[in-house]
């Protein structure tokens, strides 16, 4: 028996056999004698419940937010589109009632004031920073009152240690009307367009007609106009379904604009247990060529941005042993490290998030009664006792299934993002022992098949 | 049995490869062991292949190429310590990621961005040694030497700013960074009762490095000793009575001082004597270093006690991220800066200044991590080690090479 398995106190793998070949050089040549090896079972034995037994401390958030680089404001719930996707409509259980509410800049302005407060301790360990301002909805460009008015407030408060850059994820519907403004504070522009007209026709105004044609002829003006702020400051987000697939979307994107975009999935958090099949099927993009030329061109132009390149890169980086962050990783061991339960980033360790509601979490990406504090009348209210106890929590309740799963110490799901159906915690990610065995092959014939890219990867390739 | 014509070996993802003109040296982060291997045709082109990230570490061979001596006893000895392996030829190749370090955060890689390499730089910062002034009433003879080798007390002619002090120390109160305190004479420092208030408020641990001599008679001013987060570390580095030592020793125990000694020798003899000392202080489980300093008249002491053998350097365990780290940094100056009573601030005390404690330290830390003089001055960018195969597993440089003047302190590269 060969296979290949996982050291997980060396983070890498290894080929693992039950027998042995021994050379011996005989006067007739050399002799090969295979015998059988007897693993040793504690080889690889691993605690896994007492691996994941980590917590979290109220210092440590305390810390996180004292070093925050990043605000998002859920500038308005409102929204000029209704896409059948959205994580804010019929699918999704999990988020506060749309009511068409703007965020209150007046609050706001406490939060970034809590913000740079706080990066003005000691406890802050990069004295200077720059501290990304993202306007995110419904659709930001609904209230421009408040991203003015934030924009100016944040450039006032400048200085020598922290400077204010701006982004914003829009629809692009009203883009071209307010483009002076983001051209002058030089914002970065995700939009999001599924790829072409027919590719786009989930994404909907309110009398049900396709919002491509507009969205598409903004862009043109900003391409044909402003050429130089296209290229370096708008970005695209095309979310896969069952209308596109990546080679459409990455042909549609190269033809018109020159430009590679964003893929990502439907959020499939918090998706109503009636809605699921429904969910599925629209989920599910559609069928790609095997041997499509635009699979060949999109390997080209993306090089180590390609998709199944970028699997290739997280495997080898999971499961080398041969990444590190920081040099202080390499300077202290880890030896007694215990890891949380999931993957789910520290705390404000990313990003704030303020919901229009005046909920403040972690990242926009998680279900808004996760809430870990709120912006009052008078200020910014964390208790970061309660936060890290509320986080310990959902860990503590993670335990059981994370130490049974095999993604030890290199999972990447988001405990927020983990259902609990019929009083059952379940997680896509989950493998047992066999899976994992099927996951780590299948890593290393995909390594077997681009072993010209393992240098690259490891030399080049940095996810900061 | 008898078909088996081709075999494939494999290294072990733990296994490192370093190589100079006369040999290979293969290094097993594993067991700690390592392997050396004459350059040779055959081992030669064997070993290129399999230092190719492209070949995935394994490398084809015919069962009649192995009745070559060389490459019997390469492969199998090799085999025998656990660096490799052996499969049946007509299996799929053996795909093995060679140890290739991914350093994200690489200031090489972030040279041409300022903000990430500013992102939590003071979390960079371990260990600061201040002088706080330069006066002091002795004559050790070692007073120029030690401190250039170690953080120990030397004198000079300048006093730091308490104010500036003052703030420096706020701005880095949350980093953890350990804090040594030394002058001249640290308790001569005139505001020695304000300092010793704002390093109570820090966290992190904080010794004052003070030569014996030196020692205040005053009770009361060594309380602060007796607190969990500060003590007393007592240089030796001159003629000295054992006795009246120990007795100092066991007066400090006696008022619950936490005290650390740290014995310099220059020869032979003054080790025997440090020992004799170190023996009767850790009878009193008093913590005691003996530490070798140059004085320029004992280069040989140096090279006969200090220097390296190539089986020394072989003796030293690394795990794989002990390996990495030679590569990327050095590990004795990383994290650790030297504020002189002027107010300039090293990142090694042998090198420029990289700053002023007038500037944020911010600042001055990045300065340090793009410059690679000190934080990141290892083996590997320096000659003639980073022509030697054990540059691999040899310590990072330290300061000793800086006074002696010598790049290597080793036999095995002259």
């Amino acid at each position: 028996m060969i296979n290949y398995h996982f050291n997980n106190k060396e983070s890498f793998y290894t080929l693992r056999k039950n027998y042995r070949l021994s050379l011996q050089k005989t006067d007739i040549g050399i002799q090969i004698t295979k015998a059988k090896k007897v693993p040793n079972r504690n080889e690889y034995y691993l605690d896994r419940t007492q691996l994941r037994s980590g917590h979290i401390t109220a210092e440590s958030v305390s810390n996180q937010l004292a070093n925050i680089r990043h605000i998002v404001f859920e500038v308005t719930d409102a929204c000029n589109l209704q896409c059948t996707y959205c994580a804010y409509r019929d699918f999704y259980d999990n988020y506060d009632k749309r009511e068409n509410r703007y965020l209150d800049v007046r609050k706001a302005k406490l939060l970034i004031d809590f913000v740079f407060e706080k990066s003005n301790t000691p406890a802050n360990k990069s004295p200077r920073k720059d501290i990304l301002v993202n306007f995110y909805g419904g659709e930001p460009l609904l209230n421009m009152d408040f991203i003015t008015e934030v924009v100016s407030y944040t450039k006032r408060m400048e200085n020598d240690c922290v400077k204010f850059r701006y982004s914003m994820t829009s629809n692009g519907v009203l883009l071209k009307k307010y483009l002076p403004f983001f051209i002058q504070y030089d914002f970065d522009i995700l939009v999001s367009l599924d790829g072409s007209k027919e590719n786009d026709a989930y994404r909907l105004f309110h009398n049900g007609k396709s919002s491509f044609d507009t969205v598409y002829d903004n862009m043109i003006h900003i391409r044909d106009n402003y050429p130089v702020f296209f290229e370096r400051n708008i970005l695209f987000n095309s979310v896969l379904h069952n209308l596109n697939n990546r080679q459409e979307v990455f042909q549609f994107f190269q033809h018109e604009f020159n430009k590679v975009p964003l893929f990502s999935k439907v959020n499939d958090v918090g998706i109503k247990s009636e809605m699921e099949k429904k969910f599925d099927v629209l989920a599910t993009p559609g069928q790609e060529m095997p041997d499509d030329k635009s699979e060949t061109e999109m390997k080209r132009v993306m090089d180590l941005n390609y998709d199944k390149t970028k699997r290739l890169q997280q495997f080898i980086f999971l499961h080398s042993g041969n990444k590190y962050n920081s040099y202080n990783d390499l300077l202290f061991k880890r030896d007694n490290f215990r890891y949380l339960s999931s993957g789910t980033c520290f705390p404000f360790s990313r990003k704030i998030f303020m919901t229009v509601n005046n909920k403040l979490l972690p990242c926009e990406k998680i279900g808004q009664r996760f809430s870990f504090g709120r912006v009052t009348e008078t200020g910014v209210d964390i208790d970061c006792e309660e936060v890290a106890r509320k986080y310990n929590g959902y860990c503590d309740s993670l335990r059981k299934l994370c130490s049974r799963c095999h993604h030890v110490g290199n999972c990447s799901v988001c405990m927020f993002g983990v259902q609990n159906k019929e009083d059952k915690l379940v997680c896509k990610s989950f493998v047992n022992k066999r899976g994992f065995d099927d996951y780590l092959q299948k890593g290393v014939d995909r390594l077997s098949q681009n072993p010209e890219l393992y240098k690259r990867i490891v030399e080049e390739v940095a996810i900061l | 049995m008898k078909n088996i014509s081709v075999l494939w070996f494999y290294l072990e993802p733990y296994v490192f490869i370093s190589e100079d003109r006369n040999g290979f040296l293969f290094y097993n982060t594993n067991s700690g062991k390592g392997m050396v291997f004459d350059k040779n045709g055959i081992i030669n082109k064997v070993v290129k292949y399999l230092q190719n990230p492209e070949n995935m570490y394994s490398i084809r061979i015919g069962v009649k190429e192995l009745e070559n001596e060389h490459l019997y006893h390469f492969i199998q000895s090799l085999q025998e310590a656990t660096f490799g392996d052996l499969t049946e030829g007509h299996l799929s190749k053996p795909v093995i990621m060679p140890p290739i370090l991914n350093l994200q955060k690489n200031v090489e890689r972030l040279k041409t961005d300022y903000s990430p390499l500013n992102e939590n730089i003071l979390s960079c910062l371990h260990e600061v040694t201040i002088f706080v002034n330069g006066k002091c009433k002795h004559h050790c003879k070692a007073c120029q030497y030690m401190f250039k080798q170690y953080p120990c007390c030397t004198k000079s002619d300048d006093t730091l700013d308490f104010n500036l002090l003052n703030d420096f120390l706020y701005s880095i109160s949350r980093t953890g960074a350990s804090v040594n305190i030394t002058g001249g004479n640290p308790f001569q420092y005139p505001e020695f009762d304000k300092l010793s208030e704002a390093l109570g408020k820090m966290d992190s641990l904080k010794t004052y490095i003070v030569n014996y001599r030196n020692i205040p008679e005053d009770p009361d001013v060594l309380n602060l000793f007796a607190n969990e987060s500060f003590r007393l570390k007592i240089v030796v580095n001159d003629s000295y009575r054992e006795n009246s030592l120990v007795t100092i020793a066991e007066r400090l125990q006696q008022d619950n001082i936490n005290q650390l000694w740290e014995i310099g020798i220059t020869s032979v003899h003054e080790c025997e004597k440090a020992e004799c000392l170190s023996e009767r202080l850790s009878r009193l489980n008093i913590e005691v270093n003996i530490k070798p300093y140059y004085n320029r008249k004992n280069l040989v002491f140096f090279e006969e006690n200090i220097f390296m053998q190539q089986e020394d350097i072989m003796a030293v365990e690394l795990d794989r991220q002990d390996v990495f780290a030679l590569q990327e940094l050095n590990t004795c100056n990383f994290g650790k800066i030297t504020v002189m009573p002027d107010g300039k601030v090293y990142a090694n005390i042998n090198k420029e200044p990289i700053g002023n404690i007038r500037e944020q330290t911010g600042d001055i830390l990045c300065r340090e991590l793009l410059s690679s003089e000190s934080w990141r001055h290892t083996r590997y960018r320096t000659a003639p080690c980073n022509r030697c195969r054990f540059r691999l597993i040899c310590p990072s440089p330290s300061n000793y090479e800086s006074v002696i003047g010598k790049p290597n302190l080793c036999h095995v590269v002259q």
